[in-house]
């Protein structure tokens, strides 16, 4: 439905220029919830915005169903007015001036999304009933809370029935609670509408919620597209581990190859341990080694045998609600690990902490 | 990617072009053109006998009513309250149903424009423009009025007291204006006190006493140079540099330098002891307010005798329009409309305002020197037209103001 | 390389076609207008005679450059100029905050009439000061003296540089009021509270805190009030330029135009454009130094959102202190010299006020009064200036601002200071550059109506007006958040309709402050009015001027009481209508414009 191919887009500033893409690739199928994913000036927004046609890319090209809206270098392109996707901005944009209905309304009574007077008005109630905001039709645009305002924004993106939904950060001015519920009604209305969308988001959390596919950008570039799952459970760079969730990255020193159903092994600056690795490697190679705290096992300094078993100083524990988050080191190097929160872990505790070869993930 | 410096620089070209092209604008326009000279000799011009008067007449009437269209000018002064009445009786005495658009206009600001029209050979704003002796001489000498085939005929049959015999022709266009231009309202310069701020033996009794340190900021005189361009004539011996330094050091003694009626209210006010204006403003202020504390007085030495003109426009638009418009404002039926409420003298009339004026002159026996009275003052008149001239006067002007 | 240049021309043509050509084509034609007048201006200097005449001089510079205007004119220009922005910024600045950062009572109505105060004819007000402050006749000096047991007091407004600063100062200030109120008004509020939290004591964060925060917005409204006042010749001339006791750079000009009056009959155009251009200089550069002022002064602002308002100060028990000071710049302002316009107004004859003058009141002066103004055509007529340059005034600030403030066109930063330099050129040399085109473009395009028609009064006032309407514009613009515009864009209208749907009516009130300052100024336009007036194009300021300039100042009088009272009225019904005040348009689009986006 989306194609972008090589995008590049620089900022020009009075003292220098500043590459905001270079050379971004992605592709999005219909009906896919697609995420845009990475820390702050790292480009996602300025892709996005150069799908709208809100930006001029210097090189690249786009496509937007089937049809040409950006190419050679701006020779070929369309429109913002024209490109037919709606769009729900980060501060949401509504109208101050006008009410709801006819900030829902604007889109179909001007402009190239007009329809006849007497359809109007079924099918701004039809979008305000899928974000739940019929009561409040009549209310001026200013006296809404965030939440409506946003709501009255992703319906003026849908009335015109887009085939593309472009969202950038729309959550972000929420709060935490409202934030969490909102993801999911987005989703599920998204999935209802089949609506082919592309998210921008900094929220590693939301990204792994909403979406279906993911692609990590970082410092212009795109780093990893993939499932949720693929960029959790098995991120191809630090970066992008580092980014999702919560990961631990040791440096390691490739010691042994796997052999005859038996796990390579490889020194860090734990010890020895004993993982997976990828055929091509040879003994000596440095690599980047990394598992989530998640799957840190961390127990009784009496109890585990295993592979890759330590013993270990609790350094730090916070308790956050649904579990402890511990910092424990181990030969005097932090690691982070997790324990449930029935049980109770103090700083001080000795323990013994477990990480098992098939948690422990291989970056290049 | 261009640099800012890049950037800049195609951005001050095409800012330069543009500038380029409004500077070369104006060069096409920019022509020679020669100012015809119009000025004729003296000539004594005899009315005409009737029978051809009256089939010029109504040959005039019929152009002008092709014409359908007249835009004249009257004084800055008269009262907007005129323009219909004037309208209305010279469109019904020449039997015209045209439209007739009146305006008042500060000659001394729009004769300039005036000549730059004819310069530029563009039409004429006005049909018929009024002026006085020098504005006038301005313009006829500029070549930016017409002369008026048969005058003297027509004049005849429009102006009952032309056909009566009873004033001549060329009292009402003669000398340099023969033929352009025709006088149709006079007033005489004169000067007005607050007669409780200055008992009239403290008055100044020539020109020259305005030069007196006791009299400094006590007086304001207007900026136009009719209270002095006279005085070349007025003496036997005179030095046109001498004279220039008494208006210097008169204009450095003078309180302000406004309009004569603005001096004269002022005066009233009590803020000036006297103002350098003319006849007409005593009889309109005694009208409003007949307990008012002034008065008025002539100098020794000289009182200019200003008289008004109206003449066609060369290149007018409605020129036969034009024509009625200035022979008729020389008629008492005009005069009878516009006389009462400013005041001024015809000095051919016979109402009663116009005897008082005479009278008034005669019996206080004063120096009355009109532009037009004699050979000596013709040629002073058209001196003032030359480059030379132009800038006496314009030191002058100056002088007034003390520079 | 090849690439690069296929690039380049692909920047060039996004940032030149498409949906911004409308504004920027209306930018660049109203400002080819301003640049061309420029030019003539310039080109006058150079001809020895009539512009339609050739030939190249340099004499009229030489003679300009004499010891008399090295002396003379130009310390006197300074004195006023300086005088002037002295006592207006002295009335303005403590109008500024007490009117719109503390609770003092009235302050909408008080804003209102501040607002009100430059309609008024500006030579009314100077004969109502001479009637008020004249060494013999003033009346402040005769009550004083009669006080004080002392013969008279030898104050005059007349004949002194600081008279004129006087009057001046006390018409300008409200300028310098609506320029300064703005950022008064959107000063972040959380630095004023962190000093309050602090401990500071409120002339303490007055003094330490918002005055440091606003004073480039204060310098830059100081800085465009300047240009103002010495290109002003009215009052000058009235106060002692006439007489060549204070000359001025404006009355030079005047002076040059009509030398003696009647004999000289042809004008030293060539003197005038010098003098005009002389006058730019300073202008020009205290116009660069405006600008400059300008980045300064939005590094502090914030952007007005949804219920922002600025910190107010509680008076108290001072609440009288400030109504006093309020009370008694507005009488010297207005009071007074209304006062003294409704006395001449009623006195056949004008006197000093008497016992004797008291019976001679009366309202003869009234009677005929539409008639003595030239009838119901000269009102038609203003109504139709006045309504039309309002509009195009607007139409073209907004392209203008458009172009600078929302596009990233190349030559929009000229754009911006060519919108500025129309304030810098004293408004005499345009009106009679645009007479002088006007009369060649009769000969030229008999076609096209300009010379004696209301369409060249309209041109002039536009010109003179765009400065004014483009810092409004621009403050207004840069207000609105750009996301709002682009979101209107995706939903699938054009710029033209998101113009009208969407920009338009969140500022609205800034457009009808604008709409409502233009026409009053226009409103009282004399110079250019009177200068380029033909038989066709009378407008009531000019019939009243032409009234008093013939002495018929009682009916002139009446003639102003009118016009005031009908502007006062207008103003307050309109700004009623409109929703709001006068308080409502300081805190938006008043101000001095934002830095351009790119930065």
């Amino acid at each position: 439905m989306i194609r972008v191919v090589n995008l590049h887009k620089d900022f020009f500033t009075s003292r220098a220029t500043h590459a905001a893409v270079r050379g971004a690739d992605f592709e999005v199928n219909e009906g896919e919830i697609f995420m845009l994913l990475g820390p702050s000036g790292c480009g996602k927004t300025t892709t996005l915005r150069c799908i709208a046609g809100l930006e001029k890319p210097d090189d690249g090209e786009i496509w937007i169903d089937g049809q040409t809206v950006f190419a050679n270098r701006g020779q070929t392109t369309v429109p913002v007015y024209k490109r037919g996707v709606g769009m729900v901005f980060q501060s949401y944009a509504i109208w101050p001036h006008l009410t709801v209905f006819e900030n829902v309304a604007y889109p179909l009574s001007y402009g190239i999304n007009k329809v006849p007077r007497r359809q109007v008005r079924e099918r701004v109630q039809k979008a305000l009933s899928l974000v739940g905001l019929n009561e409040f039709e009549d209310r001026p645009a200013p006296l809404l809370s965030g939440g409506q305002q946003q709501r009255v924004s992703l319906a003026r993106a849908l009335v015109y029935e887009p085939k593309v939904l472009l969202l950038d950060e729309p959550l972000s001015n929420l709060d935490a609670k409202l934030r969490a519920e909102m993801r999911v009604e987005l989703r599920g209305l998204m999935k209802r509408l089949k609506i082919t969308a592309i998210y921008v988001t900094h929220d590693q959390e939301e990204a792994l919620v909403l979406s279906d596919r993911v692609a990590v950008m970082h410092a212009g570039q795109i780093r990893q597209i993939g499932t949720p799952r693929d960029i959790y459970v098995s991120p191809k760079s630090d970066v992008v581990a580092g980014f999702i969730g919560m990961a631990n990255l040791l440096q390691a020193r490739v010691e042994r190859l796997p052999v005859d159903g038996e796990d390579g092994a490889v020194t860090t600056v734990l010890g020895r341990l004993k993982c997976k690795l990828p055929p091509p490697l040879s003994i000596g190679a440095t690599v980047t080694v990394m598992f989530r705290p998640e799957d840190v096992v961390i127990g009784d300094a009496s109890s585990h045998c295993g592979d890759n078993v330590f013993p270990a100083t609790v350094e730090e524990a916070i308790f956050v609600g649904s579990r402890f988050q511990c910092q424990v080191s181990v030969n005097a190097h932090r690691i982070h690990g997790e324990v449930s929160k029935t049980r109770v872990v103090t700083a001080g505790q000795r323990v013994m902490v477990e990480i098992p070869p098939q948690v422990i993930h291989l970056l290049l | 990617m261009r640099t800012a410096r890049e950037v800049r620089a195609s951005r001050s070209r095409r800012v330069r072009w543009q500038i380029l092209v409004f500077l070369l604008l104006p060069a096409p326009f920019v022509t020679d053109f020669d100012a015809p000279q119009l000025l004729s000799g003296d000539l004594a011009a005899a009315a005409e006998s009737p029978p051809k008067g009256k089939q010029a007449l109504d040959e005039l009437v019929a152009k002008a009513k092709q014409e359908g269209e007249l835009v004249a000018t009257i004084q800055s002064s008269w009262s907007k309250g005129l323009i219909q009445p004037l309208t209305d009786a010279f469109k019904k005495r020449f039997g015209l149903d045209i439209k007739v658009t009146i305006a008042n206009v500060n000659s001394a600001q729009h004769f300039p424009l005036a000549i730059a029209e004819t310069q530029a050979r563009a039409p004429a704003t006005y049909d018929a423009v009024q002026g006085d002796d020098a504005e006038t001489m301005q313009i006829v000498g500029a070549g930016a009025t017409q002369k008026v085939e048969n005058w003297a005929t027509l004049l005849a049959e429009i102006n009952p007291l032309v056909r009566s015999g009873k004033v001549r022709p060329d009292a009402i266009s003669r000398g340099p204006f023969q033929d352009h231009s025709f006088m149709f309202m006079a007033n005489v310069k004169q000067l007005i006190y607050n007669t409780k701020s200055i008992s009239e033996k403290d008055l100044p009794r020539t020109h020259r006493d305005l030069t007196d340190p006791k009299y400094k900021g006590k007086f304001a005189q207007p900026p136009w140079t009719s209270h002095w361009e006279i005085a070349p004539v007025a003496f036997d011996k005179f030095d046109k540099d001498e004279w220039l330094e008494v208006v210097r050091r008169a204009g450095k003694n003078t309180g302000a330098v406004i309009g004569e009626s603005a001096a004269v209210q002022r005066t009233i006010l009590g803020e000036f002891a006297f103002a350098l204006a003319q006849d007409r403003y005593t009889r309109q202020i005694f009208a409003k307010d007949p307990k008012a504390p002034i008065a008025a007085r002539f100098f020794e030495d000289y009182n200019e005798l200003n008289q008004v003109y109206y003449s066609v426009r060369t290149r007018a638009r409605h020129p036969a329009a034009g024509t009625l418009w200035v022979l008729w404002m020389t008629t008492p039926e005009s005069q009878k409309i516009w006389q009462p409420s400013d005041l001024q003298a015809v000095p051919y009339g016979d109402s009663q305002l116009d005897r008082e004026f005479k009278q008034n002159i005669e019996k206080s026996k004063a120096r009355v020197i009109g532009f037009l009275d004699n050979e000596k003052t013709r040629e002073l008149l058209k001196w003032y037209r030359t480059d030379e001239g132009r800038k006496y006067l314009d030191a002058v002007a100056r002088a007034i103001r003390g520079e | 390389m090849v690439p690069r240049a296929v690039s380049l021309i692909a920047k060039r043509r996004e940032r030149t076609g498409g949906v911004d050509a409308i504004p920027l084509v209306c930018s660049w034609l109203i400002l080819s207008v301003v640049v061309a007048l420029l030019a003539f201006v310039l080109y006058m200097t150079f001809v020895p005679g009539l512009p339609t005449e050739p030939g190249f001089t340099l004499r009229h510079w030489s003679n300009v450059a004499s010891s008399r205007l090295l002396t003379r004119v130009i310390p006197n220009t300074a004195i006023v100029g300086f005088g002037t922005i002295f006592i207006g910024a002295f009335f303005a600045l403590p109008l500024a905050w007490l009117l719109n950062r503390t609770t003092l009572p009235f302050r909408t109505t008080f804003t209102t009439i501040i607002g009100i105060v430059p309609g008024i004819p500006g030579f009314i007000l100077a004969m109502g000061w001479i009637m008020l402050l004249d060494e013999r006749i003033g009346l402040i000096n005769n009550m004083v003296a009669s006080v004080l047991g002392l013969s008279s007091i030898a104050l005059s407004v007349k004949d002194s540089p600081w008279g004129i600063a006087w009057v001046l100062g006390l018409i300008l200030t409200a300028p310098i009021f609506f320029l300064v109120a703005g950022p008064l008004c959107r000063i972040d509020p959380s630095l004023e509270e962190a000093a309050s939290v602090s401990g500071m004591r409120h002339l303490t964060i007055l003094r330490r805190v918002t005055l440091p925060l606003v004073w480039p917005g204060i310098l830059g409204g100081v800085i465009y009030t300047f240009m103002t006042a010495v290109s002003i010749f009215e009052i000058p001339a009235l106060l002692g330029a006439a007489s060549g006791r204070v000359p001025v750079l404006a009355s030079e000009i005047f002076y040059s135009v009509r030398p003696g009056g009647p004999m000289t009959a042809t004008f030293a155009y060539g003197a005038a454009g010098v003098y005009g251009t002389l006058l730019a200089v300073p202008s020009l550069l205290a116009l660069y130094l405006y600008l400059r002022a300008l980045q300064q002064a939005e590094r502090y602002q914030v952007i007005t959102g949804k219920g922002y308002r600025a910190r107010e100060t509680d008076l108290g028990p001072f609440a009288w202190v400030g109504m006093a000071f309020v009370v008694l710049y507005l009488s010297l302002a207005v009071g007074l010299p209304i006062l003294v316009l409704v006395w001449a107004s009623l006195m056949p004859v004008l006197q000093m006020p008497s016992r004797e003058a008291l019976a001679k009141l009366s309202f003869e002066n009234y009677h005929g009064l539409l008639e003595g103004l030239g009838g119901a055509g000269v009102i038609w007529n203003t109504v139709l200036v006045v309504g039309c340059v309002s509009l195009l005034v607007i139409f073209f600030s907004f392209m203008i601002s458009w172009v600078v403030v929302r596009t990233r066109a190349p030559s929009r930063k000229t754009i911006d200071m060519l919108a500025m330099l129309p304030h810098a050129i004293p408004s005499l040399a345009f009106a009679f550059a645009l007479a002088m085109i006007a009369i060649l473009a009769s000969r030229w395009l008999p076609w096209l109506p300009l010379s004696g028609t209301l369409g060249i009064i309209m041109i002039a006032h536009l010109i003179n007006r765009v400065p004014y309407g483009t810092r409004v514009m621009n403050s207004a613009l840069g207000q609105v958040h750009r996301e709002l515009e682009e979101i209107a864009q995706v939903c699938g209208t054009r710029t033209p309709t998101v113009m009208r749907r969407v920009i338009l009516p969140l500022i609205k009130p800034s457009v009808v402050y604008l709409a409502v300052w233009t026409a009053m100024l226009s409103f009282q336009e004399v110079t250019m009015a009177l200068f380029l007036s033909g038989p066709h194009n009378s407008v009531l300021s000019v019939s009243i001027w032409a009234l008093w300039e013939a002495g018929t100042l009682g009916t002139a009088a009446a003639g102003a009481v009118a016009m005031v009272s009908i502007m006062g009225v207008l103003t307050f019904g309109v700004l009623k209508f409109a929703g709001g005040s006068a308080t409502g348009f300081v805190g938006r689009g008043t101000a001095l414009p934002p830095p351009s986006e790119a930065q």
